[in-house]
């Protein structure tokens, strides 16, 4: 499970954050445990970022995720996954990595 | 249904020459388009009653405090926030104000600065899902959104990176032409193809080049354009949008999708009657996208259509004339106009570069504001060469 806003009244999921559900625009917007099951509608390899920082870990893999609990997330994914591959994630830190699911 | 424009036209079309670095502020890049467009008409701070303004780097300054900058004292103003679509979005309220009286020239200006690493700043304070959910992974940017959109439609509708090329070669061979144009060497499909990647699939000639630069023009009524004698065109129809079809996993559609037929209809022309067209192109499949969603061919063929028509100046499909943002480079807000201001240079017949012959309709599209996954805003005008 990973830990998405939920919205108390209408249900609906929401990523990134939201200061009211977009759904329904009330304030009821709570942190709670949703599937961490996805699909991988795209990737892309990074090879250069805007921030030196990063230099030194490119190449890298970002995926874009259909989580089955609705919203599309990013998400750092393994070099051996590719578009339409059933997908499980981690969250740390509120950053997302992609594990094949199996 | 949007009522027409009646009398109101774009004049003046004006480009502050683009730079790749500059330390000077928006506001210096901004003050020179107004300064240009008043050279160009003859029109000063006592004419100009009305102030519309696009950038990304001018704060803390606005439209608001420019007023001071500038010494001017209009009585109709705007801040455009739709980027890639501003030049189009600015053009509508503008024309508006004209038609009703709450002005009787509007200046449209939009312009940005780029200091060394002000890329890098501007990208921390784009947006909130910009920082939190897509700069945390390796802080690619707009190209990581982007690269997730193009490998998608690609996979979709077949499109190959050889069709992007084909359309990055035709826009450089236009920019060869277009003095303004950082990017003065020739490009071959060979060299498009074997550049170092960015971000898979986009290679470096998918990828804008940020630079310092403006773009401005105009707006009045007819009968004021002739009295100064300045050359305009008129505007048939326009449309805008924001946030269209969010729901879908993956971008492979805009907001234009929307609105084609009825703006085609307000217009009363089709897309085959359009003599030039300018689409927003910060990455080759964005122009694609606009193409399909406006009707110049059925969704997911503009890699047949970039193969079967040519995309240059003198050719059977002459597209993004003065080479686009792609070879002009990407002047942060300015890149929202670029492609209206050579448009309504190419029907006045005052093409800087080559002049596609009897232009007297033309398209213009815009796309704007990759907050996350997706494009939120977007915009079309098309226009028709002054007559009386
Ligand atoms: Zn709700």
């Amino acid at each position: 499970m990973i830990k998405l806003q939920v919205c108390s009244h209408c249900q609906s999921v929401h990523y990134p954050v939201r200061d009211i559900c977009p759904a329904c625009w009330r304030d009821k917007l709570a942190w709670k445990s949703v599937s961490a099951k996805g699909r991988v509608s795209s990737f892309t390899d990074l090879h250069i970022s805007v921030k030196p920082e990063w230099a030194d870990k490119l190449p890298l893999r970002i995926g874009l995720i259909k989580l089955e609990a609705g919203p599309n997330v990013l998400a750092f994914m393994d070099a051996k996954l590719t578009s339409n591959d059933p997908v499980i994630l981690a969250q740390k830190d509120g950053v997302f990595t992609a594990k094949e699911k199996l | 249904m949007s009522k027409s424009y009646e009398d109101v036209v774009i004049t003046t079309p004006i480009s502050v020459p683009y730079v790749r670095y500059s330390d000077r502020p928006a506001n210096y890049w901004l003050g020179r388009a107004l300064g240009m467009l008043s050279e160009a008409s003859g029109l000063g701070a006592q004419d100009i009653d009305g102030l519309s303004v696009s950038s990304f780097t001018l704060a803390p300054d606005s439209a608001a405090t420019l007023t001071q900058h500038f010494g001017m004292t209009p009585r109709w103003l705007s801040q455009e926030v739709t980027g890639g679509a501003s030049g189009i979005t600015a053009l509508r309220k503008a024309a508006r104000a004209v038609q009703m009286g709450d002005a009787d020239i509007v200046a449209c200006i939009g312009g940005d600065t780029n200091p060394k690493h002000g890329f890098e700043t501007l990208l921390d304070d784009f947006s909130s899902d910009m920082s939190a959910a897509v700069l945390p992974y390796g802080a690619g940017g707009p190209n990581v959104s982007f690269a997730l959109i193009t490998r998608a439609y690609m996979q979709r509708y077949g499109a190959k990176r050889e069709d992007f090329g084909r359309l990055a070669v035709s826009q450089r061979q236009n920019a060869l032409g277009y003095p303004q144009a950082l990017m003065k060497k020739p490009l071959t499909l060979n060299e498009y193809l074997e550049v170092k990647p960015i971000s898979s699939p986009l290679h470096l000639f998918d990828c804008v080049m940020p630079c310092a630069g403006a773009e401005g023009y105009l707006v009045m009524s007819a009968s004021r354009a002739r009295t100064l004698g300045l050359p305009y065109v008129h505007i048939r129809a326009t449309c805008e949008r924001h946030n269209a079809y969010s729901r879908d996993d993956v971008q492979l559609r805009t907001g234009l999708a929307m609105d084609a037929q009825d703006l085609w209809t307000r217009a009363g022309v089709c897309s085959q009657d359009m003599d030039v067209v300018q689409s927003y192109d910060d990455y080759p499949v964005i122009s694609f996208m606009q193409l399909e969603d406006l009707g110049f061919c059925p969704k997911g063929t503009a890699k047949d259509f970039v193969q079967k028509h040519d995309f240059t100046v003198a050719g059977s499909f002459p597209h993004n004339t003065s080479g686009g943002q792609l070879s002009c480079g990407q002047a942060g807000a300015a890149g929202g106009f670029l492609g209206l201001v050579e448009l309504v240079r190419q029907l006045t017949g005052s093409a800087l570069g080559e002049q596609v012959q009897d232009a007297r309709l033309g398209l213009v599209s815009g796309f704007g504001i990759i907050n996350y996954d997706k494009g939120l805003s977007c915009a079309a005008a098309i226009l028709e060469r002054g007559h009386d």
